[in-house]
C-alpha cells in the first residue's frame, strides 16, 4: 500500500506514525515495524517510503528529529512530537474515527428501497 | 552535530537495514538472504534518497532564518536590558556619540547640498565655467574673464557649445509709479536661456538682436519679482521702467524658481562698450557654456590650452601670462571651483568622522570596563556551547542599541539645526544660488544612511573591539577565576595608561576649546549700543555712471570726478535730513567694523603698531553716541587738506603709552617700503572708547584692534557708509523711502545694504551663539565622556584590590593608611595625565598656534580640578567597600 498509493494515503501513514509517536519518541525503523504489528501486516510494504512522510512532518513542524542511542545501543534517529503535532494527533484521530466509524456503518447498513420513502 | 544532509539520510537509513537485516537473521535466514530481504523491503532507495536530502535540505534553511531571528531578537532584548541596567553608561555613551553623530550627518548633509548639486537643466554637469588665470607666480587678474577674450572663445571652441556671458550690476529699479527699488542685475548674452532650455511664463526671453547697442534696451523679470513689485499683473509686458538712468521695457516673465546664472531675478542684455572689446580690458564677465555631446570635460581643456597657447603668442602683452581655464559651473558660484578646496572640505568630513571615532573608543573604553566585570558570564557561555562569534555578535548588538538611539537623536539634532539654518538663510541678505533651495538642507535618506552607517561603526568599536578583547583570553582561566568575585582581565598597567591619557588629552585639549566657546558665548550676548536703537545703516554707492564714462571700478577719482560726487553726496545728506522721520545723517569712509588695516608709527615708539584706520565725518561720534574720554572731537577745520588731528581709540591708546596721556603724540602710517618718502605725520587730539563693538555685527573673538580716526568730508571715497539716525520706532520702515529719495538726487545713487544697525548687528551675533553653542556641546560631551571613563577605570582597578585591601585590613593596617594608598595611587594617575596634558598644551602654545587667547589659560585649574575631583570619587566607593569587607569574608575568597 505504501508504494502505488502512497499519495492517496499519505494522510493515514502520517496519522499512524503520530499515533505511535503519542506514545513515546521512536525512531523510523520502529514506526515500520509498529505499524506493521499494529495493523496485522495490512500496510507492511515498502518500507523506503516512510521516510519522506517523516521528513514532511518534520518541516510541518509536527515532529522533531534527534539523534541518540537505539536498545541495543546504536545511533539512531528518533523522532518524537511536538506540542503541534500533539494537536494535529488529536484532530486527525478524531476526524478519522468519526469518519471510519460512518462510512463502516454506512456499508454494512441495508440500502433502503428508494420508493419506500 | 550537522551533517550534510544527504549523509544523515544514509546514516539514518543505514540502522534501518540492520535492524531489519537483524530481524530477519532472527526469524532464521541465513545473513546475505536477511540482507537483500531487508533492501526488497525498502523499495526504491534512490527515488526516496533524492526526496528525503532536499527536504532536509529546505528544512535546515528554514531552521537556520528561524534561529537567527530568534538570536538576534534575543540579543536587542538582551541590549535593551543592559541598556537600562547602566544608565549612567548608557546616558554617557548616548550623549558623546550624539553629538557627535550630528556634527557628522550635519556635515555631511551640508556638503552633500551644497557640492553635489546640479542645476536643474543640467544634471550630469556639464555646464561649465571658462575664465583666465594668471599663471603661476604671476599677479592675480580678479575672476572671470575680457569680453575679448570671451568673443575670441565663442568665434573658436568647438568642445564648449552654447557660450555665454553675464555681468552682475546693483542697480536703481523705478517703476512707472515711481517706486524704487535696489536691485540686482544679470546683464547676460541671449544664448543663457537656451542653454537652460527653459521658457517664459509670459512673452519672451532675451533674443540675440536685444545685444545690439542700438537695440531699444529690454528686460526680462523673474516670477516672485512679478507678484511682489508688479501685482502679477499680465499687463506688465510693455510696461517702461528705469533701470538708473535708463528706461527698459519689459518683455517676459520667467517662472518660478528660475535664477539663472546665479540668483537673479532681473535680465537684461550685455552689450559691452568698445573698452570692453579691446584685448587690454580687464575681466569683467562670467563665461559659461555646455560641454559639446560625446566630448567630456577633458576635450574642452585640451581644446583651451591649444587657444590660450595662440592667444598668448598673438597677443604677448596682454595675454603672456594668462591662461583659460574651465570648470565645474556649480562649484565656480559655491567657491569650491578649485579642487584643493573640494579636497579640503571633504578632508574635514573624514574629520569630523573622526571625532565620532575618538567618541567612541572612549565609549568602548567604558564599555570594556563593563564587560570585563562580565568575563565570568562570557566563559560559562562559552563553556556552555556559544561560540566565539556568537558571543561576539551578541555585544555587537547590545552596543548597537545605544549606537542607534544615539544615531536618532543626532538626527532629530541636525534636523533642529538646518530649521535654524534655512530660518537664517531666509532671513539674510545673503543669497544661495538657485540651484540649491533652503529646502535641500534637510534630512533625506541618504543622510539617514550616513548616520546608520556611523552608528554601525560606532558599534563595531564599542561593541566588537572589548568583545574580541574578553573572549580572546583563555576561557579555562576565566572559568577558574569566575570562582573567585570580582576577577577578570589583568590590566593594570594598560588601565593606567589610559586613565593618564585620557586625562591628558582633557586638559590639553578642553581649556582651548572653552576658551572659544566661551568668547563665542560672549560675543553672542554682546549687546548692542543704546544709541544704535534708531540707526539706519548703507553703502551709498556712487560708481554707477563711471563705467559710461569709460572709467573702471579701480582707477582713482579724477578731480572732476571728486567735485561730482562731493557734490551729489552733500545734496543727498541735506535731502535725508530733511525727510521726515530723520533727525541726522553721518558718514564714514567705512562702516565700523569693516575698516581697512594699516602700519602706524608714532614719535618714541619701538614698534609699528597695527591699526584699523578710518575716516569719518565731524558728526560721526555724536550720532553714535560716543562720548570723548580725552581731548575734542573734529570740527570742520580738521576735513580740510593739510589737516593733522586724528583721534584713537583707547585701545591704540593703551598699545601706544600704557594708560598714559597721549593727547599731543604724533603719529603717521609706515612706509610701504624704507625708500618711500615718510608720510605726514599726525597729532593725536582726542579719544574715544573702544565703541565699535557694540555698533558693527560681530566678526570674530579676537581682542580688541587699536583703531584710529580721520576727519573726512564728503565724496573722499566711492563707497562711503552713510548712518541715518531716525526719530525712533522701528527705523526699517523708512528704507522704501530713503531709497526714493536717494534716486531723486541722481538714479545712478544707491543706497546698498540699507538695514537697521541693531538688526544687522544680531543678525551678526545669532552665529556666533550658535556656534559657541555647538562648542559647547561638543566640549560637554568630550568632558562627560573623559569623566565617565575615568571614573570607570579607578573604580575598575580600586574594585580588583578589594580583597587586597580587606586582607591587609583583617591584618590590622590602619584604615588612614590603606586609604592613603588608593587616593595616592589615584592622584597619582591623575597628576600624571594632568602634567602630561600640561606639557602638550604648553608645546602647542609655544609652536605659536594661539588657541588659548589670553584668556584661556584660566581654564586649566578648573578642568584639572574636575578630573581630580572625578578619580577622587571613583575612587571611593570601591576603597570603602573594600575597607568594610570582613575579614574572614576576605581570606575566604583567597
Amino acid at each position: 500500500v505504501f508504494s502505488k498509493d502512497a499519495a492517496v494515503l499519505q494522510g493515514t501513514i502520517e496519522l499512524l506514525i503520530l499515533k505511535r509517536l503519542s506514545a513515546g519518541p521512536m525512531h523510523g525503523y520502529g514506526i515500520a515495524s509498529w505499524i506493521e504489528t499494529a495493523t496485522d501486516d495490512v500496510l507492511s510494504v515498502e518500507e523506503g517510503s516512510l521516510y519522506p512522510a517523516l521528513y514532511r512532518m518534520v518541516q510541518k513542524r509536527w515532529i522533531k528529529g534527534e539523534w541518540g542511542l537505539s536498545e541495543n545501543n546504536r545511533r539512531a534517529k528518533f523522532y518524537r512530537l511536538t506540542r503541534t503535532g500533539e494537536r494535529e494527533f488529536a484532530e486527525q484521530a478524531s476526524g478519522w474515527l468519526r469518519l471510519s466509524h460512518a462510512v463502516s456503518r454506512a456499508v454494512s447498513a441495508t440500502v433502503a428501497d428508494r420508493g419506500a420513502r | 552535530v550537522t551533517k550534510d544532509p544527504r549523509q544523515e539520510f544514509d546514516d539514518e537509513l543505514q540502522f534501518h537495514i540492520e535492524q531489519r537485516t537483524r530481524d530477519y537473521i532472527a526469524k532464521g535466514m541465513t545473513p546475505e538472504a536477511a540482507r537483500a530481504a531487508a533492501a526488497e523491503r525498502l523499495g526504491d532507495v534512490g527515488r526516496v534518497r533524492q526526496a528525503c536530502t532536499s527536504l532536509l535540505a529546505a528544512e535546515r534553511a528554514a531552521e537556520g532564518r528561524r534561529t537567527m531571528l530568534r538570536v538576534s531578537w534575543l540579543d536587542v532584548r538582551l541590549g535593551l536590558r543592559m541598556f537600562a541596567k547602566h544608565p549612567g553608561l548608557s546616558l554617557v555613551s548616548v550623549i558623546g556619540m550624539a553629538v557627535a553623530i550630528a556634527i557628522g550627518a550635519g556635515y555631511f548633509a551640508a556638503v552633500r547640498t551644497m557640492l553635489d548639486s546640479s542645476l536643474p537643466f543640467d544634471r550630469d554637469g556639464r555646464v561649465v565655467v571658462v575664465r583666465t588665470r594668471a599663471l603661476a607666480g604671476q599677479p592675480g587678474l580678479g575672476s572671470g574673464a575680457s569680453m575679448h577674450d570671451f568673443e575670441d572663445w565663442r568665434s573658436e571652441l568647438k568642445s564648449i557649445r552654447d557660450l555665454g556671458a553675464f555681468r552682475e550690476d546693483s542697480r536703481n529699479l523705478i517703476t512707472e509709479r515711481g517706486q524704487t527699488y535696489l536691485i540686482s542685475v544679470a546683464s547676460v548674452t541671449a544664448s543663457a536661456f537656451p542653454l537652460t532650455g527653459v521658457a517664459p511664463v509670459i512673452g519672451r526671453t532675451l533674443l540675440p538682436e536685444d545685444e545690439r547697442a542700438a537695440a531699444p534696451p529690454v528686460l526680462v523679470i523673474g516670477y516672485d519679482e512679478w507678484q511682489r513689485r508688479f501685482d502679477g499683473d499680465a499687463g506688465v509686458l510693455g510696461q517702461t521702467v528705469r533701470l538708473d538712468e535708463t528706461q527698459h521695457t519689459i518683455v517676459g516673465v520667467m517662472p518660478q524658481g528660475f535664477g539663472f546664472p546665479i540668483n537673479h531675478a532681473y535680465w537684461v542684455a550685455l552689450r559691452p562698450t568698445a573698452a570692453d572689446r579691446t584685448a587690454a580690458a580687464p575681466p569683467s564677465v562670467n563665461v559659461f557654456g555646455r560641454i559639446a555631446p560625446g566630448l567630456s570635460l577633458q576635450d574642452a581643456r585640451s581644446e583651451l590650452a591649444i587657444i590660450g597657447e595662440r592667444m598668448a603668442a598673438a597677443l604677448p602683452e596682454t595675454h603672456k601670462d594668462v591662461r583659460p581655464q574651465v570648470q565645474s559651473y556649480t562649484h565656480t558660484f559655491i567657491g569650491t571651483e578649485d579642487p584643493q578646496s573640494e579636497l579640503a572640505i571633504r578632508g574635514i568630513q573624514f574629520g569630523v568622522g573622526l571625532l565620532l571615532l575618538i567618541v567612541a573608543v572612549n565609549v568602548s573604553i567604558l564599555v570594556y570596563a563593563r564587560t570585563a566585570t562580565r568575563s565570568g558570564e562570557i566563559a560559562v557561555r562559552t563553556a556552555l556551547g556559544a561560540s566565539r562569534s556568537r558571543v561576539v555578535a551578541q555585544l555587537f548588538v547590545e552596543a548597537l542599541v545605544p549606537a542607534v538611539i544615539s544615531a536618532a537623536l543626532g538626527l532629530g539634532v541636525v534636523a533642529v539645526a538646518f530649521r535654524w539654518f534655512r530660518d537664517y538663510i531666509r532671513s539674510s541678505s545673503d543669497r544661495i544660488p538657485y540651484w540649491i533651495p533652503p529646502e535641500s538642507f534637510s534630512i533625506t535618506p541618504a543622510v539617514v544612511l550616513y548616520a546608520a552607517a556611523l552608528a554601525g561603526v560606532a558599534a563595531v568599536i564599542i561593541g566588537v573591539l572589548p568583545a574580541l578583547k574578553a573572549t580572546g583570553r583563555r576561557v579555562q582561566a576565566g572559568l577558574q577565576q569566575f570562582s573567585a568575585r570580582g576577577a577578570g582581565m589583568q590590566l593594570g598597567r594598560t588601565w593606567t595608561a589610559l586613565i593618564v591619557l585620557q586625562v591628558a588629552v582633557a586638559v590639553a585639549a578642553l581649556p582651548a576649546a572653552l576658551y572659544n566657546a566661551e568668547s563665542g558665548f560672549r560675543v553672542g550676548m554682546r549687546r548692542p549700543s543704546p544709541a544704535a536703537a534708531p540707526l539706519l545703516r548703507a553703502t551709498l554707492d556712487m560708481s554707477g555712471d563711471r563705467s559710461a564714462s569709460g572709467k573702471r571700478d579701480g582707477d582713482p577719482p579724477s578731480a572732476r570726478e571728486v567735485a561730482l560726487f562731493s557734490a551729489r553726496m552733500t545734496a543727498l545728506i541735506q535731502r535725508l535730513e530733511a525727510e521726515p522721520g530723520v533727525s541726522a545723517v553721518t558718514y564714514a569712509d567705512q562702516f565700523p567694523g569693516e575698516e581697512r588695516l594699516g602700519m602706524i608709527d608714532a614719535d618714541a615708539a619701538p614698534a609699528a603698531i597695527r591699526t584699523l584706520a578710518n575716516g569719518v565725518a565731524t558728526n560721526f561720534f555724536d550720532l553714535l553716541g560716543v562720548h570723548l574720554l580725552a581731548g575734542r572731537g573734529f570740527t570742520a577745520a580738521d576735513a580740510t587738506a593739510g589737516a593733522s588731528a586724528v583721534i584713537v581709540d583707547e585701545t591704540f591708546a593703551q598699545e601706544l603709552a600704557g594708560g598714559a596721556n597721549v593727547l599731543g603724540r604724533r603719529i603717521r602710517f609706515a612706509s610701504r617700503t624704507p625708500a618711500d618718502a615718510p608720510n605726514p605725520w599726525y597729532e593725536i587730539v582726542g579719544v574715544v572708547p573702544a565703541f565699535v563693538y557694540s555698533i558693527a555685527p560681530p566678526v570674530g573673538i579676537g581682542s580688541p584692534t587699536p583703531r584710529l580716526y580721520r576727519a573726512a568730508k564728503p565724496g573722499d571715497t566711492l563707497r562711503p557708509a552713510i548712518i541715518i539716525q531716525t526719530n525712533g520706532g522701528d527705523p526699517n520702515r523708512l528704507t522704501q523711502r530713503l531709497r526714493e529719495v536717494s534716486v531723486s538726487v541722481h538714479p545712478t545713487l544707491k543706497l546698498d545694504g540699507l538695514i537697521g544697525v541693531v538688526q544687522d548687528f544680531d543678525h551678526g551675533r545669532a552665529v556666533f551663539r550658535y556656534i559657541s553653542l555647538g562648542i559647547l556641546a561638543v566640549i560637554s560631551s568630550v568632558l562627560l565622556l573623559s569623566a565617565a571613563g575615568i571614573y570607570a577605570m579607578m573604580s575598575f582597578t580600586v574594585a580588583k584590590r578589594r580583597r587586597e585591601i580587606g586582607i591587609r585590613a583583617a591584618l590590622g593596617a590602619d584604615a588612614r593608611r590603606v586609604l592613603i594608598g588608593i587616593f595616592g595611587r589615584a592622584s597619582a594617575q591623575i597628576g600624571a595625565g594632568v602634567a602630561a596634558g600640561l606639557g602638550v598644551a604648553a608645546a602647542l602654545q609655544w609652536l605659536g598656534t594661539d588657541i588659548m587667547g589670553r584668556r584661556g589659560f584660566i581654564f586649566f585649574p578648573p578642568v584639572a580640578a574636575i578630573m581630580f575631583v572625578v578619580g577622587v570619587l571613583a575612587a571611593l566607593g570601591p576603597a570603602r567597600r573594600g575597607l568594610a569587607v570582613q575579614p574572614t569574608e576576605a581570606l575566604r575568597d583567597e
